[in-house]
């Protein structure tokens, strides 16, 4: 583990924590906008954190242990991930240690940790959302695993740095049909996992509906704002590994602060476009049934396997 | 039969007896009469009546041609004993149990007698449509808890929803009994801001009754307020001007257009599907525009009053048409969206015998008798299960037609208006 390899990491981390709340306002002002709406600035997520943060932190009487360390594993999970992902180098310092499994199982830490709170409370919405957490995530998190293995496959390593350096000296590897399975069964997982339409409605009110915002709803204050906060990271996180797994280029293949800056750069336009996609598709799709989220992720899982299966054939 | 001048008169009045009550309800309900209203007042001891009474009238309607029989029914104030109907009728169920809370009916043979509108902190006793009754007592701190169904079993689990809620509506609580994805019951509980208008309407002159019936619901202020006019004229024997009838039926139409443009954007909203929320909201805010210039309110408070009615001015009819263009569209982008079709389809299937049953007014009632008519050509766009996109189809049509009869209002009233003056 290097000096520069350290302060790599800790500069993902830094990074993704500062633009995660912008890249959230930034796809609510893009719906706003195409809704014929004006929207809270881009900053708003910011503000809003702030002033949960500035709050009095209140927790139910009824509620144990996880209730109140779930907001800090799932932060501090999801935080460990921004700072594996080979986000901005492949030569991430903890990249030695963090290959694909570590990061699908962290972030599937962070779900169940939130899914225990979400029952801690005791409150009916809470166990309700916590239940469809689980249906969700034992579908997805699969999925996720089988979808990085297929590209692993052919690199000959589990390591994401190793992936996408592969990918970077073999370009035609990004059009492959296993790439491409891979890549759509991802994208159905990122909606999932982020609660976004059409599988959870974020802005809704009924209660009736919520996944991710009935296991947060006994949240408030400071502890809220931490799980908002990791919730915009796992954003990030997912739209990046999106981003860097298969569209690989302008990631820095060494250490040096001019490479460094041009890496951060490209992803953060990279992150802007697949925001902007997901924030205007939005717009046009209903959230589906509830029933319906395990047939969508099925069909995901289908597409993860089909990629690891013509991964081995067609190489 | 009914005249013209005084549309509120029924065509006949039974007066029944306890005993008889059951056998003529029962009559009436099976030669097509339905349940409009049952209605009690405390009438006190005067020269002609020997002792002071319950007077309780049900008031049953039929149609077309549109038939009103009341039946009148006196009980003695000492032991006022109603036979109950609820097994012929749901709603008059519900109608008893309401006397049976502000007026002390005690009921017989009523399936379900708890309490409905005073909740279970009330005291006992305590029956505050009675003239006796004196002000509120303080409410009783043992208190029985609501009968709620339990439903019991493995993994079975209770959800409160409410009675405070996330967005702006009135106080209810539902509570759903599950297992896991599957709703076993729901009960609901109402009544939680029961907020004793009848007594407030006591005493007042007929022209101060009108700022009380425009605020028993913020979004019915011309419906509410109307039926206090009409009551009122009823009462007097007099009709308002054809001219105020027609004003009268313009405002009902801006009310409901308001109503339904909101309720079609709450449906997308409820979905997912914020697009069409967004814009209904700028076209209510178009229409409530309108309606401050039209009355001079937002929800067109002060168009209606005892005898007549009035506007500042009103609007020409191809803003009218611009505004139903612009509905259709939106429900247009509804309707062709696959993923908002799927969730309207087979969600709240009301089943003809249940409307019935429970007594629907307005367009869901008119919705029901639509979706009997065999000739109507199924929608195409929902081959599979037609019944449910129809609320959001039905909410667009029902402002298409608004306009078009109201521009045949709006031509007359502006002859009117040429003869009499704008202010009808």
């Amino acid at each position: 583990m290097s000096p520069t390899g350290i302060a790599v990491a800790v500069l993902q981390v830094i990074l993704t924590i500062a633009v995660a709340p912008l890249l959230v306002g930034m796809m609510r002002v893009i719906r706003a906008r195409l809704e014929g709406r004006v929207g809270a600035p881009i900053r708003q997520p910011w503000r809003d954190l702030r002033k949960l943060l500035r709050k009095q932190r209140m927790v139910s009487q009824n509620t144990g242990v996880v209730f109140s360390i779930a907001p800090l594993v799932l932060l501090a999970s999801a935080a460990l991930v921004a700072g594996i992902v080979p986000f901005l180098s492949t030569t991430s310092a903890l990249d030695q240690v963090g290959d694909l499994f570590a990061i699908v199982y962290l972030l599937l830490l962070g779900t169940v940790f939130l899914s225990l709170a979400g029952l801690d409370a005791g409150t009916a919405f809470g166990g309700m959302g916590s239940s469809r957490e689980m249906t969700i995530a034992a579908i997805a998190e699969p999925t996720l695993l089988v979808a990085i293995f297929a590209l692993s496959v052919s690199t000959g390593s589990s390591n994401l740095g190793a992936i996408v350096a592969d990918t970077l000296a073999n370009p035609s590897k990004a059009a492959s049909p296993a790439s491409m399975l891979a890549f759509s069964a991802l994208a159905v997982v990122t909606i999932a996992e982020t609660g976004r339409i059409p599988v959870d409605n974020p802005s809704t009110h009924l209660e009736l509906t919520m996944i991710h915002e009935a296991m947060i709803l006994e949240y408030s204050g400071p502890d809220l704002a931490l799980v908002e906060l990791a919730a915009h990271l796992r954003l990030v996180v997912f739209l990046g590994l999106l981003a860097n797994l298969f569209f690989p280029w302008g990631i820095a293949t060494t250490a040096q602060p001019l490479h460094l800056l041009a890496a951060a750069g490209a992803v953060t336009v990279k992150l802007i476009v697949l925001a902007a996609v997901i924030a205007a598709a939005e717009v046009f799709i209903a959230k589906v049934r509830l029933f319906r989220v395990p047939e969508l992720l099925a069909a995901s899982f289908v597409l993860a396997f089909l990629a690891v299966t013509v991964s081995f054939f067609l190489v | 039969m009914t005249s013209p001048a005084t549309p509120g008169r029924a065509d006949s009045i039974i007066d029944a007896d306890v005993a008889d009550l059951g056998v003529i309800f029962r009559y009436l309900i099976s030669t097509g009469y339905r349940l409009a209203l049952v209605a009690a007042h405390h009438d006190l001891a005067d020269d002609e009546h020997a002792a002071a009474s319950i007077r309780v009238v049900y008031v049953m309607v039929a149609g077309p041609p549109d038939t009103r029989v009341e039946i009148h029914l006196r009980l003695p104030i000492a032991h006022p004993v109603l036979p109950s109907v609820s097994d012929v009728s749901f709603t008059a169920g519900r109608f008893e149990r309401e006397m049976q809370d502000l007026f002390g009916l005690q009921l017989s043979g009523h399936h379900q007698p708890s309490r409905l509108v005073l909740h279970q902190h009330w005291p006992e006793g305590w029956h505050p449509m009675r003239h006796d009754a004196g002000p509120p007592p303080p409410f009783d701190n043992e208190t029985e808890s609501y009968p709620f169904l339990t439903v019991e079993g493995p993994g079975v689990y209770e959800i409160p929803v409410g009675p405070v809620h996330a967005g702006i509506i009135e106080p209810g609580q539902s509570r759903f009994s599950g297992v896991g994805e599957t709703i076993l019951n729901m009960k609901a509980r109402l009544w939680f801001v029961h907020k004793g208008i009848e007594r407030l309407f006591e005493g007042r002159h007929p022209d101060g009754g009108v700022e009380l019936a425009e605020r028993v619901s913020g979004d019915s202020a011309v419906g509410h307020n109307l039926t206090y006019c009409l009551a009122v004229e009823d009462a007097a024997a007099c009709a308002p001007p054809p001219e105020a009838q027609v004003l009268r039926a313009i405002l009902l139409e801006l009310e409901r257009i308001y109503n339904h443009v909101t309720d079609l954007g709450a449906m997308g909203n409820d979905v997912g599907f914020g697009i069409a929320h967004a814009h209904t909201g700028r076209i209510r805010e178009q229409v409530l525009r309108l309606n401050a210039r039209i009355t001079g309110h937002r929800f067109l408070r002060g168009g209606v009053f005892p005898g007549g009615s009035r506007v500042d001015w009103l609007p020409d009819p191809t803003t009218l048409h611009q505004i139903r263009d612009d509905v259709h569209q939106i429900v247009d982008i509804m309707m062709v969206n696959t993923t908002v079709v799927d969730r309207f389809t087979g969600t709240a299937v009301l089943a003809h015998d249940d409307a019935a049953q429970i007594g629907t007014l307005g367009y869901v009632a008119r919705l029901r008798a639509r979706y009997r008519r065999p000739s109507r050509p199924p929608l195409r766009r929902c081959p599979r299960a037609p019944d449910s996109p129809r609320p959001a189809r039905w909410r667009r049509d029902e402002p298409v037609q608004g306009p078009r009869c109201r521009d045949r209002l709006l031509r007359r009233s502006h002859r009117c208006a040429a003869g009499t003056g704008a202010a009808g």
